[in-house]
């Protein structure tokens, strides 16, 4: 039996490489780009084999640029095409493609709409955006990125957009807080909402005799509970270190307030230092200790569906998790989802702590911003249509929810409108709607912090060794 | 890849380019992201060449399943869909001979599926992907096991198995 299996695994494992097209033309070219950009970015790191290694690269550079298209130049602005950079997302992206094909048929200007692949992406904007062959368009999840660039003032100022009631009224204010720098709007919202809340096993509650938790001290308790009952009390994807990332943000904000995700995201100095963060920080590590979690959390992974599987199968009794969580559970186990055993609350409250129970965090939504030239009127024409009616019901056909204020309309009737018009209440309440940090720090400082939650969670370091390995980092 | 069989690093990402975007593509799942994580995995190589450059497939292939794992695309939405006719990021959805193995090979976790094509088609030991992965043996073996039991449920009628394309 294994023989076979392993022999048609690897049928089809070749079968499926050989699928794949070969690289297209330039596709070096694009790795030089990239080395070059890096390059920059390390100069200091400049040895005597890599300076061999860019000449080499520059030479072989220039003979291809001879055989590859060249990029486009400032004819654009005479043919009228401006350029939208976006996230690639899993698939296709219907949503925001379809509103590119339909703006290109009627519009005077061609949209020409480039998705990246996550990582690159945040490389892609560091280095591109005001740059000959950068974008007139692009998207973000907001955060250091979004700031960085409207500081620098290569951004154009969208502020005014808050008095056309056809654009800024539509959205609601804590997604608009998400695109906003010192006070001034600099995205506007363009994707779907996914803020993080508690998930738990109803079946499980109601044998227990137990209600979701309201509380921390609530929570505490029923921690307690489950252990009797030999049930774990929290399932967490522990060997992925974001799972264990949602806890801290939320009892930090809970503790110390919304102020708390908007400087670790600034990347002010002092921010990860400040005492509701090691109280977060020391209150996620007792968990741990004290088996929330039960005890092997660790190896316990989120996407192989271990984690989900826990809830879903009552093994675990709660999961903090985004909005995700219902699609997975959905994919993975239909049952659990159909026979109305998954249920979810907010994040609950923490006694003493200065935060809103009603705050939210997690992925507010992406946002697209216009660079600063002579295309940005035309650029300002097309983002305006993220806030059409066609776009937005789009966007919540595919599943999505919208962060607008008329979401719950625009869901009805559409698969899943109960649990999509449940978070878009949560949404719509929020005072505070902070971005998942991972998601705003930059790709090294990101890394950093989610291998040091993992030894947090495993006690092989102290809140205040965290704190002082992140402070390293900035 | 034998010792120092590239002259320089220009030399190894012409000729290994295309063999690093499918060993991605079949650790990752997706086209558009084995296209991303061969070019990161070749500016790594190239960033170390000094080092990296006495066996660059092997530091390309640790690069692409390293970055594989901590990639953070759970933050988007990943919604699993049944119309594998257009999933353009997703060649071998039309192109396989067992269709439904393909996707069960699809839905296994990152690190599951990073087992299965390292040790099945790569033929890398345990103790060799631990070390690549960063990860007790043990845990690299269970993770197989977990796997295989979700896999076999897809294998083809015996009658029917299709010879070994790599003969």
């Amino acid at each position: 039996m294994d023989q076979r299996l392993a022999e048609e695994l690897a049928v089809t494992l070749t079968q499926a490489q050989d699928a794949l097209p070969a690289s297209a033309p330039g596709a070096l070219a694009a790795i030089r780009r990239r080395y070059r950009r890096r390059r920059r970015q390390r100069a200091g790191l400049a040895s005597l084999a890599v300076a061999v290694l860019v000449m080499a690269v520059t030479l072989t550079g220039a003979q291809l640029l001879r055989a590859v298209p060249s990029v486009p130049t400032a004819d654009d602005a005479v043919q009228g095409t401006i350029r939208v950079w976006a996230i690639t997302q899993p698939g296709t992206e219907p949503a925001l493609r379809r509103l590119v094909n339909r703006y290109n048929r009627g519009a005077e200007v061609d949209v020409d709409l480039t998705t990246f692949g996550n990582e690159e992406y945040k490389e892609r904007l560091a280095s591109g955006i005001g740059s000959p062959d950068g974008p007139d368009v692009f998207a973000s999840w907001g955060g250091a990125t979004l700031a960085g660039l409207a500081r620098d003032g290569l951004l154009v100022d969208l502020t005014p957009m808050w008095n056309e009631p056809a654009v800024a009224d539509r959205f609601l204010p804590s997604a608009l807080a998400g695109g906003m720098v010192d006070g001034r709007q600099y995205g506007i919202p363009m994707g779907g909402t996914h803020p993080v809340v508690l998930f738990y096993h109803k079946g499980v509650f109601e044998e227990a005799g137990v209600r979701p938790p309201r509380s921390y001290a609530e929570l505490l308790s029923l921690v307690e509970t489950f252990q009797a009952r030999k049930i774990t009390p929290i399932a967490l994807g522990g060997a992925q270190g974001w799972t264990e990332l949602m806890w801290v943000m939320y009892l930090a904000e809970r503790l110390g307030g919304p102020g708390i995700t908007a400087d670790i995201v600034a990347g002010r100095p002092g921010a990860w230092s400040k005492p509701a963060v090691i109280q977060a920080l020391r209150e996620a590590q007792a968990l741990a200790q004290r088996g929330a979690f039960g005890t092997d959390f660790a190896t316990t992974g989120y996407d192989d569906g271990a984690a989900p599987g826990l809830l879903a199968r009552g093994r675990a009794a709660m999961q903090l998790m985004g909005t995700w969580e219902y699609p997975t559970q959905l994919a993975r186990n239909p049952r659990f989802v159909a026979e109305g055993e998954l249920g979810f609350v907010p994040f609950p409250a923490v006694a003493g702590g200065v935060g809103n129970p009603a705050d939210l965090v997690g992925v507010p939504t992406h946002y697209f911003s216009v660079v600063a030239g002579s295309r940005q009127s035309a650029a300002l024409e097309f983002v305006r249509t993220v806030a059409s009616d066609d776009y937005l019901d789009a966007l919540a056909a595919d599943g999505e929810v919208p962060p607008v204020t008329d979401a719950a309309d625009r869901l009805r009737g559409t698969e899943h409108a109960g649990f999509g018009s449940a978070v878009h209440e949560l949404v719509t309440a929020a005072p505070s709607y902070g971005l998942a940090w991972d998601q705003a720090l930059e790709p090294a400082a990101a890394t950093a912090l989610l291998d040091n939650l993992r030894r947090l969670f495993q006690a092989e370091l102290t809140p205040e060794q965290f704190v002082a390995a992140m402070a390293e980092v900035d | 890849m034998a010792h120092g069989a590239f002259s320089d690093a220009e030399e190894f990402a012409r000729a290994r380019l295309d063999a690093l975007r499918r060993f991605a593509y079949l650790i990752s799942g997706s086209a558009a992201e084995a296209d991303d994580l061969a070019q990161i995995a070749v500016v790594e190589v190239w960033q170390r060449w000094p080092k990296a450059g006495q066996n660059p497939e092997a530091y390309a292939r640790q690069v692409i399943v390293t970055r594989n794992v901590s990639r953070w695309r759970r933050w988007r939405r990943e919604v699993l869909t049944d119309d594998i006719e257009h999933r353009p990021d997703d060649p071998a959805a039309t192109a396989v001979g067992n269709g439904a193995l393909w996707q069960a090979l699809q839905q296994l976790g990152k690190a599951e599926r990073t087992v299965v094509v390292l040790h099945v088609l790569y033929r890398y030991t345990f103790s060799e992907i631990a070390g690549i992965c960063d990860e007790p043996p043990g845990t690299v073996s269970s993770r197989y096991a977990r796997a295989k039991r979700v896999l076999r449920a897809h294998l083809a009628p015996a009658q029917s198995t299709i010879r070994s394309g790599r003969g």
